[in-house]
Formats: structure tokens, C-alpha cells, sequence
């Protein structure tokens, strides 16, 4: 618990003290000549280079910028702070480093705006070591491929579009159709099964409202000690919506390039996009198609190229990103989605018709894709899943058929209910990711037409009988699959008898 | 018929001496007649009645038979009956069983989860109550280091203000020119 | 209608003639007057930084100076060699103004750098940058 200390009180006061005593000696420096919207315009400081860090004497202390346009008579800063508290013949400093942020373990659990400062209140952050904002990607030689699972906990992804530590999968779709809610649950998977994997969620301009209550479930679900959260507001700065992934990437690559595993959350980078055009045209920049810079794909696939797997001589770190982009009706085809569609390793398409039919995650699986695919798939929910994509595949291209209920062959008929089942078994509520030896419990049952006398409205309910009963019956079942490894004959055996038996309790109903 | 018989007998027959037969009150034309006659019954018999009767006997015998066979059957059938139903009520009680076994699982294990959900609730309530408090010591911690820091700079230039003379002023600045240089 | 004329071009012009010395007057009223006929006198502040960086270049300093007290003979000396140290001159101009607000040390302010070591400068220092 902390404490009132007047020895602590003291020591800080006499070390800012004795700092005072030191002397810059003549230091080169600018002067504003106009600032406004954000944007600083500064006479001097021909030594200044790009995006360095600049320093603004304010009367109420000093407000950073960053140097942005270098032109031959000014320079165009983009103030990291409020411009109500900088004024025209303000002196300009260089800081003389680069943005940097403070990153380590120090922030985990931890609420911080882009330049590192906690906006939870929970204390002064000290960290051992800071990276810098805007970095390199790592070379060719420096990755691997992508091989190992990153389970999201969510049925209809692990199964069809799974997604691998090192990959970029872009969550899509029009506001409201669970977007953040699908990479909440994957945060808290990765708490629930334990995989070591550190989250990293960007807000970028969301509100502090979804901030906060985001942060509550998160420490509900007890995540939130492997977390970060860099937040901003719409009410922010755009520098500082334009600087929030950037802070949280530099965040994540430091575990990465200690040979542990992030996951990064860019909620969302249309905000983001918006947030640098708006940048842009106040400094002046000449605008491109839908009045975006022309560098805005640059902006996207510099940022989404820090994540990676690392190659063992790098210490087989990874970077998972799983950037957010917010459509319009549905449009996939607009500027901004295409750009990131273009950049990312797949994408999971959400729907809002599938959303309103009460399927959730309304994940639409003819426009979902993971191009990684099965090469970082966990064995076990590869064995069980092929059957899965091939049923609702076909379920899809039948379902206008559905209403033709008493008119149809047989074999068609099945593939209908099956798809419904399917279909069924797919729709997960929030806050519930599915371990391992669930989801494959679960897809073997449907899948092998043991739950096809279940009534389709049931299959929610069989499901959670059937792990009930092998989570207390079968523990070495459960362990068996956790494992990850491909089921034996034995236990799939084991599966069948259970769901058999099941099933009988829901017939008829 | 006999009577008829005899009378073809007594009719025909010629008188004859007293012999053995006669003397056993045997009459061998008689005999023969009757044995014919027999031979004649018996071959009616055999070619129009027996063969109708053993039909019948055997028709009975047959459905005698087969009475007693599907008799045999439907208690066999019934036997079967009775076995497989207990079977199916057998399994159904075990399903039966199972189903509630399994109910009560759940249910068993949905009270342990509300239970623990209420008893993590009930800690995140104290340690956000903890935080809570931390965050406002380190608040009042920071605004009195910058109170202080305020009064310092305050109390400084007070102070400065009429200590600092021409001379000071030169030392000052020749000191600062010289960490410059 | 005057030419517009960029600020680099501008303030080229003027330095070279001021630091010739050829024509300073009329090099003067000619600024004035294309700035007003340009309506660009908001720029005037600006040209001036520009003119003082270009001249400074050129070997012209133009220095200012703001001490609580009247600077004495050895004293403006030992500034004069500072800015030579800096930037090698064979003139400098020595703008020196009173203000008794900045209770000690000095302020000195040459195109480009500066140097405060005011004591009112480290008071404000001290509240507004280790605030918390």
C-alpha cells in the first residue's frame, strides 16, 4: 500500500534541485511563429531532423512536438500536447533523441498513453529500458515462417481460419458486428490457457467509456496482469492518435526481442488513418484519393511489418498483430480496407446480417481467410476440422434450399441439417474462449453425425452436457487433447460413446 | 343287412345233412356269404369312409398341431417380448440415470462456478477498494510536491529579489560564462 | 504588381547589402516598402530572424543581452568572446537590456542559439518542469 513519505518528498525536491544546477551552455534553438490545430510552425532549428523530438518552453512547462515537415525557411512540429498551452515566440529546443517510449514488464497491467505516461493513476511507470516509436522492421534473414498456434479460443476461427504467433489477421466489418469483442477473448484465452503470450491492446480514439470498461473485464477475467493498454481519446491530439500503435508496437517488440510472445490489438486503424490525414492536410501535405496522403499504405505496412516470428538465432520471439479496420455497409472495396487487406496474412470478415440472425461471431466463412492456414494449426483441431469446413461449405451453397424443406433428396436434406448444426455449434457468447479439448470434443461430435437426431436448437445444451460429462468422466480424455497432439483412435472412441449417450437425452426434444 | 344277408342265405342255401359245422351250428354258406360280405363292408369302408376319416383325424391332427405350435410360438414370442422390454426399460432407466447424473453434474458444477465467481467478485471489490485508495495517497503525494515546489520558487524569489547586488550579479554571470566556455 | 519573392531571396538581398555596408538606408525603405506592397508585413518578424541568421553567417553577429544590473567592461568582454567562440565574427552588435524580473545571471540571445542562466529562468524551471 503506498504511503505518505516526507523523506520521499524530500529526496524528489532535492534532486530536482541539484538537476537545476546543472547548464545547458548555448543551446541551439527556434522560435514559433504561429501554431494552431495542433500543428506548430517554427523559425530556426536548421539542425533539426525528421520526426525528431522537439521541446516548446510554455509558460505552464514544456510541451513536446515532433518535426514533421522540414521546409527550407520553418519547420512543421506536431505538438504531443494541448496547442492552448503554446503561443507564438515560445522558445523551441531539440531534445536531441528521437521519440522514445518506456517499455518492459514494468508496464504490464498498466493503462499508458502513447508516450508512455499512465493515465490509471496507479503511480509514476520506471522502467529499465525504452524503444523507439518508429523503428525498422526486421530483415528477411531475421524471420521464420509462421509455425506455431495462437489459439483465439473462438470455435469458428481455430477451426477454419487459424492463426499463427507471427501473423497479421485482420479483424473486418461494419461497426457494432463484435469486432473488439473477438480480440477481448482472445486476450483472454491466452490468460485462461496459460500460453505466456503478453497483450498489447491500442485504443486508438475510442472512448474512455469503452477504455474503462474494457479494463474492468479484463481484470474481471484476470487478464489484465498480462496486459498493456495504450489509450487515446477522440478528444486527444491526432499526433497522439497518429503515435498510439507505433508506442504500443515498440511496447510488444520488446518481449519479442526477448524471446517471448505479444499479441498486438490495433482498435482501430481506420481511426488511425483518419487521425494522419487530418495531420497531413494541417501541414500542408497535398492530398490524394479521398483526401488521404499519399503515403498512407506506408503508414499501415511500416507498422504492420514489425510483427513477426523471429528466427532462432533472434531468440524465436513473435509479434501476433490482429489490426481492426471499421467498414462502411459492408464495403471491403473502399481505400483504407484494401490497403490493410492488401498488407495483412488474412482476414476474418464479420456481417451484419449474420449478426442480427443472432450468429456470434458473425464471422462470414466465405470471405474469412487465414493465409497461413493449417501450417499453424494445433494438430488436434486440424483432425476435426476438415470435415467442418467441407459441411458448412456446402450447407452454404444449399442454404437457399432450406425453405424447400419436404422437397428434397435425402442426401440433400442431411447436408441442410448438418450445416445447421454446424452452424449452431459455431455461435459462442462473449467472454467464453474454448479450451483445446472443448472445441475438439465438440467439432468431432457434430461433425461425425453424432448429434444429428439433436434438435438444432439443442445443440448448445448437448455441447455443454457432453464436456460436463467428460470433463468429470474423462479427465484423461481432456488431458489427452489438451496436449495438442492428434487424438488416438481410442480417444475418439471415448468421445463417441459420450456424445452417443448424449444425444439420447435430447432426441424427441 | 345281415338280416338280408341271411335271408339270401336261408334262401339259397340247400338242405343238407348234419355235419361238424352242423353240429356247431355252423353254416358255412353262411360264413362265406358274411365273410363276403365283410370283405365287401370293409372294402367300402376303406375305399369311401376311412379315407374321409383319416382325413378328418388327420386334418384335426394338423390343426391340432399347429395350434400347439403357434401356442409353443407365441409364448416363445412372448418370452422374447417380455425380455426385450425389460432390456429397453432397463436401458432406459440407466439413461435415465445418466441424463439426471449428468443434470446434476452441471448444476453441481454451475453452483461451484457462481461460488467462485462470488468469491472473486468479492476480492477484485477489496482490491479496487486498495487501489482506490493507493491512487489517491500518490494523487496527494503529487500536489504536495508541486505545492512545495511552488512555495520554494516563490520563497526564492522573494529572497533573491533583495540579496542579489551588482557584484553578485557579475560573479553569477562570469560563473555561468565560464561552465560555458 | 511587385513579384512575390521568397523569404530565402529576400533576406539574401538585404544581408549582402548590409554586410557590404553598399546602400543600408535604401536597402531598408526597400523592404519596407515591397512588404507593404505585398502585404506581407506579417512576416516582417520572421525576415528580421532570417536577415540576423544571414548576417551572422556573413561574419555580422547581432547579440542581446538581459541582466538584472548594468553589465560591466569585463563582463560584456568576456560575453563578446562566447559569441566569438560560437561564431567566428568580426562583428558583433551588443543589444543590452536592464530587467530587474530576472532577478540574476544573464540571457543572451545570438541568431540561432541561446543562453539562460537567469535566475528567473531556473525558478520557472524548478515549478513548471518537475512537476508531477
Amino acid at each position: 500500500m503506498a504511503e505518505l513519505s516526507v523523506a520521499e518528498l524530500s529526496k524528489d525536491l532535492r534532486a530536482a534541485i541539484t538537476r537545476l544546477e546543472h547548464t545547458e551552455g548555448l543551446e541551439s534553438v527556434g522560435v514559433v511563429t504561429r501554431v494552431g490545430d495542433g500543428v506548430a510552425w517554427i523559425h530556426g532549428l536548421r539542425d533539426a531532423g525528421y520526426s525528431e523530438v522537439l521541446q516548446i518552453e510554455a509558460p505552464s512547462g514544456i510541451v513536446e512536438a515532433f518535426a514533421l515537415n522540414l521546409m527550407e525557411d520553418e519547420i512543421g512540429a506536431v505538438l504531443l500536447g494541448t496547442d492552448a498551452e503554446v503561443s507564438a515566440g515560445n522558445t523551441v529546443r531539440l531534445k536531441g533523441t528521437a521519440l522514445v517510449v518506456p517499455v518492459g514488464p514494468e508496464l504490464l497491467g498498466r493503462v499508458v498513453d502513447p508516450l508512455g505516461r499512465p493515465l490509471d493513476g496507479a503511480g509514476p511507470i520506471k522502467t529499465k529500458a525504452v524503444g523507439l516509436v518508429e523503428r525498422e522492421a526486421i530483415g528477411v534473414m531475421g524471420r521464420k515462417s509462421v509455425h506455431e498456434p495462437l489459439m483465439t479460443g473462438i470455435m469458428a476461427i481455430d477451426a477454419m481460419f487459424p492463426i499463427g504467433r507471427g501473423q497479421r489477421e485482420l479483424i473486418i466489418g461494419d461497426r457494432q458486428t463484435g469486432k473488439t469483442a473477438l480480440a477481448i477473448d482472445t486476450m483472454i484465452n491466452q490468460a485462461k490457457q496459460k500460453t505466456g503470450v503478453v497483450n498489447v491492446y491500442v485504443a486508438i480514439g475510442q472512448k474512455l467509456s469503452k477504455v474503462a470498461r474494457l479494463v474492468d473485464r479484463l481484470k474481471a477475467e484476470g487478464v489484465m496482469d498480462q496486459t498493456i493498454i495504450v489509450a487515446t481519446s477522440p478528444a486527444d491530439p491526432a499526433s497522439l492518435l497518429y503515435l498510439a500503435p507505433y508506442a504500443g508496437t515498440a511496447m510488444g517488440e520488446y518481449f519479442r526481442d526477448n524471446k517471448q510472445h505479444a499479441l498486438m490489438i490495433y482498435d482501430d486503424l481506420t481511426k488511425h488513418a483518419v487521425a494522419y490525414r487530418q495531420m497531413s492536410l494541417l501541414l500542408r501535405r497535398p492530398p490524394g484519393r479521398e483526401a488521404y496522403p499519399g503515403d498512407v499504405f506506408y503508414l499501415h505496412s511500416r507498422l504492420l511489418e514489425r510483427s513477426a516470428k523471429l528466427s532462432d538465432a533472434l531468440g524465436a520471439g513473435s509479434l501476433t498483430a490482429l489490426p481492426i479496420i471499421e467498414t462502411q455497409a459492408g464495403d471491403i472495396s473502399a481505400y483504407i480496407p484494401t490497403n490493410v487487406i492488401s498488407i495483412t496474412d488474412g482476414q476474418i470478415f464479420l456481417e451484419t446480417d449474420l449478426f442480427y440472425q443472432g450468429i456470434r461471431p458473425a464471422i462470414s466463412a466465405g470471405l474469412s481467410v487465414s493465409r497461413v492456414g493449417g501450417a499453424a494449426q494445433t494438430k488436434a483441431v486440424k483432425s476435426v476440422s476438415g470435415n467442418l469446413k467441407l459441411g458448412l461449405s456446402q450447407f452454404r451453397e444449399l442454404a437457399s434450399f432450406a425453405q424447400f424443406g419436404s422437397d428434397l433428396d435425402e442426401s440433400t436434406k442431411s447436408q441442410i441439417e448438418r450445416g445447421q448444426r454446424l452452424t449452431e455449434l459455431l455461435k459462442q457468447p462473449q467472454y467464453r474462449p474454448a479450451s483445446i479439448w472443448e472445441q475438439v470434443a465438440s467439432m468431432y461430435a457434430v461433425t461425425n453425425g453424432l448429434f444429428d437426431r439433436v434438435n438444432p436448437s439443442h445443440i448448445k445444451d448437448a455441447q455443454a452436457a457432453l464436456l460436463a460429462r467428460l470433463s468429470a468422466d474423462h479427465t484423461d480424455v481432456v488431458k489427452a487433447l489438451e496436449t495438442g497432439d492428434k487424438p488416438t483412435d481410442a480417444v475418439l472412441k471415448t468421445i463417441g460413446t459420450a456424445a452417443t449417450h448424449v444425444a439420447k437425452g435430447f432426441e424427441g426434444k | 343287412m345281415s338280416n338280408l344277408l341271411t335271408q339270401f342265405a336261408a334262401a339259397n342255401a340247400p338242405p343238407v345233412g348234419p355235419g361238424i359245422f352242423e353240429a356247431l351250428g355252423i353254416n358255412w354258406q353262411m360264413l362265406i356269404l358274411q365273410i363276403v360280405a365283410f370283405i365287401i363292408l370293409v372294402w367300402l369302408l376303406g375305399k369311401f369312409v376311412y379315407p374321409w376319416l383319416m382325413k378328418s383325424v388327420d386334418e384335426r391332427k394338423d390343426t391340432i398341431e399347429a395350434a400347439n405350435k403357434a401356442a409353443h410360438e407365441a409364448q416363445d414370442a412372448a418370452a422374447n417380448a417380455e425380455a426385450r422390454i425389460e432390456k429397453l426399460l432397463k436401458k432406459a432407466r440407466d439413461d435415465a440415470s445418466e441424463i439426471v447424473a449428468t443434470a446434476k453434474l452441471e448444476s453441481a458444477a454451475q453452483l461451484s462456478a457462481s461460488e467462485d465467481k462470488a468469491k472473486k467478485r468479492a476480492e477484485q471489490i477489496v482490491t479496487t477498494a486498495q487501489s482506490e485508495i493507493d491512487k489517491q495517497i500518490l494523487a496527494a503525494k503529487a500536489a504536495l510536491h508541486n505545492e512545495t515546489l511552488e512555495l520554494v520558487a516563490l520563497a526564492t524569489e522573494k529572497v533573491v529579489g533583495k540579496v542579489v547586488t551588482a557584484r553578485i550579479d557579475d560573479s553569477l554571470i562570469a560563473n555561468s560564462l565560464k561552465a560555458v566556455e | 504588381m511587385a513579384v512575390k519573392l521568397s523569404r530565402r531571396r529576400i533576406t539574401h538581398y538585404v544581408a549582402d547589402n548590409l554586410a557590404t555596408g553598399t546602400d543600408v538606408h535604401n536597402t531598408l525603405m526597400q523592404l519596407a516598402g515591397y512588404l507593404v506592397d505585398t502585404r506581407r508585413t506579417k512576416e516582417l518578424d520572421v525576415i528580421v530572424r532570417d536577415i540576423e541568421y544571414a548576417l551572422a553567417e556573413r561574419g555580422l553577429v547581432s547579440a542581446r543581452v538581459v541582466t538584472a544590473f548594468k553589465l560591466s567592461y569585463v563582463t560584456r568582454q568576456a560575453i563578446e568572446d562566447v559569441i566569438n567562440s560560437r561564431k567566428k565574427s568580426h562583428d558583433i552588435q551588443l543589444q543590452h537590456v536592464v530587467d530587474p524580473a530576472v532577478l540574476g545571471g544573464l540571457r543572451l540571445d545570438i541568431p540561432g542559439f541561446r543562453l539562460d542562466t537567469t535566475l528567473a529562468h531556473t525558478l520557472s524551471t524548478l515549478r513548471t518542469n518537475y512537476k508531477k
